[in-house]
């Protein structure tokens, strides 16, 4: 066996493949000339170089070249989009609980007006006297009220009241306050004008939304004092911008809704703030049914997940319903004008509520 | 000037024109030409095929591998700064994987319930042997029989990668002591006794067929 570590035996694979200095190619050359087992040695590595050296050569694939390019080619797209199948799909199911939560979020809101307007009795504006006489049984919840049937009982959230005004009474103040609904689009396509439309009209609260400025409408409505608290509340869940202000001063709200971006002429704003019961719709509006299904469930917490979607499928209905809205867009609209002739009242605890309908998709 | 120096001369500039072959080609592939890439993948593909095949004894495997040489000289290309040969770049690409991939297998092997494996390689090896021989008769190679060639793959196999990689690329692909020196980024004296050895242990290994 040869010696690794033999300095001349590892000259002699350098010496046959002619890879010695000159100097060092000669002196193994002479030490081959007197050694018979050293010419040995060489003469077994010469044959095993060329043994190794027939070894057939190998052929690559005819194709090789386009194999490499389409790898990279696929390479290279699959780095322009880097997203895999399987992210795609999770970017597909995060889009659609998104989605799903946007819709119960927006239904939840229009849910709540619907409730609201609903156990209000249609929103009417009332009398002093009409509403001291409705405030009354509220007071004493216990007691069942004379001249009211079972359905018309004012803390029974389940039973629409189209009949019931709203309580505004003069020296209760804290008994209502208004409840404005601003969306800032007038696309007639637009999703949340359409619901909050419908669902006005539906209760006959409002019949007819009016412009405030280009790309904006509002309606007003208002709400009972003890609402307030669980409306804000909800008003502050939402995820688009809304706002929520009490006892607002007109500097404080034009400031608020300067804010928002609603653009409110100082005019439409202190009306708003200052003249509010004026605006709101006469006495003798006609009342459409309510929808037996827009008054379920109030009493339960509206984070209930069998609230939200009795609410989302409130909103559907009442989208569907579309022929008896139109119904009450044919009636007369005189009742949705502002009467100089109703009674101005104080200043009272505005809730302002703004459904950003993302003005830069909508304009 | 003498024969010989003329025949060098020829020799360098043939030489000179490949390199500056190459260097085009790669400038070109540089800027986004695929067909000038195309051409550089055609005219080493059969070398790297080769010596990864040497090196890892299978087809499949030398395919995959010549394939993720170009591949990722290719996405490099920028890199390649022109100071050494485009071969000897490419090889030092080829050689990195393949050990890196026998380094992999040697982790996880296979065994046959059939018999070897390699069976079937050699009776390929084989078959392509009988035609190469046929279509390119070396004039100072005698050709070696399948069992032979068996044989010495089979020893190739057993050594450690170190220098089976220096016998494959001294042996198979010629290169000289330097040029090793530089694809394995080692001096040339370790190529040196790297080489010796590895032949040592063949030839221990082969000894019978090395007796005259």
């Amino acid at each position: 066996m040869m010696q690794f570590d033999d300095p001349i035996c590892d000259q002699l694979s350098a010496w046959l493949d002619g890879q010695l200095p000159q100097q060092e190619h000669k002196s193994i050359r002479a030490l081959l000339d007197s050694d018979p087992d050293l010419r040995r040695q060489v003469e077994q590595l010469r044959k095993l170089r060329r043994m190794i050296g027939d070894l057939p050569r190998q052929e690559a694939p005819e194709d090789m070249a386009q194999r490499v390019l389409a790898a990279h080619e696929r390479k290279v797209l699959a780095q322009v989009n880097p997203p895999s199948l399987p992210v795609q799909a999770m970017e597909m199911r995060w889009a659609r609980r998104i989605a799903i939560v946007a819709v119960v979020l927006i239904s939840l809101s229009v849910g709540v007006l619907t409730t609201v307007w609903l156990s209000e009795g249609a929103g009417k504006p009332i009398s002093d006297e009409q509403a001291i006489s409705r405030q009354q049984p509220k007071d004493r919840p216990d007691q069942p009220k004379q001249q009211e049937t079972p359905a018309q009982t004012q803390d029974d959230p389940h039973q629409p009241q189209p009949s019931a005004p709203p309580s505004y009474a003069a020296g209760q103040k804290d008994q209502s306050g208004l409840l404005l609904v601003i969306i800032r689009t007038e696309d007639p396509a637009s999703t949340d004008r359409q619901i909050v439309e419908k669902v006005l009209r539906a209760n006959g609260l409002i019949p007819e939304a009016r412009a405030v400025q280009d790309r904006a409408r509002y309606w007003k409505v208002q709400v009972p004092r003890d609402r307030l608290a669980r409306i804000e509340q909800n008003l502050s869940s939402l995820p688009f911008r809304a706002l929520a202000i009490r006892d607002a001063t007109a500097e404080e709200a034009r400031s608020y809704l300067s804010l928002t971006g609603a653009r409110l002429t100082p005019d439409q704003l202190s009306r708003f703030v200052t003249a509010e019961p004026a605006e709101a719709a006469e006495p003798d509006q006609p009342a459409e049914p309510a929808q037996p299904s827009a008054a379920n469930g109030s009493d339960q917490p509206l984070n209930d997940l069998d609230r939200i979607s009795q609410l989302l499928e409130q909103s559907r209905s009442l989208i569907r319903q579309s022929a008896p809205a139109e119904q009450a867009r044919q009636r007369p609209a005189t009742s949705a004008q502002p009467s100089e002739a109703q009674p101005r009242r104080a200043v009272r605890p505005v809730i302002i509520k703004i459904i950003d309908s993302s003005p830069e998709t909508s304009r | 000037m003498g024969k010989k120096d003329a025949k060098d001369s020829r020799k360098g500039e043939g030489n000179a024109t490949i390199a500056f072959e190459d260097a085009t080609l790669v400038q070109r592939s540089r800027a986004g030409d695929m067909r000038a890439y195309g051409t550089l993948v055609a005219k080493y593909q059969d070398r790297i095929y080769n010596l990864t095949y040497r090196m890892c004894g299978r087809g499949a495997d030398a395919e995959e591998l010549t394939q993720e040489t170009f591949l990722k000289a290719l996405e490099r290309i920028d890199q390649f700064r022109g100071h050494s040969k485009f071969y000897t770049w490419l090889f030092r690409i080829a050689a990195n994987l393949t050990i890196s991939h026998r380094r992999r297998a040697g982790r996880i092997r296979f065994h046959s319930m059939t018999g070897p494996e390699e069976f079937d390689e050699a009776q390929s090896d084989s078959l392509t042997a009988s035609v190469a021989r046929r279509r390119q008769p070396g004039p100072d190679h005698a050709a070696i029989n399948q069992e032979t060639s068996q044989r010495i793959m089979q020893a190739l196999d057993e050594l450690d990668d170190e220098f089976r990689i220096v016998v494959a690329l001294r042996d198979i692909e010629e290169m000289d002591y330097a040029g090793i020196a530089e694809v394995l980024d080692l001096p040339v004296g370790t190529v040196k006794s790297r080489l010796h050895r590895a032949r040592c242990l063949l030839k221990d290994k082969l000894a019978d067929l090395l007796e005259p």
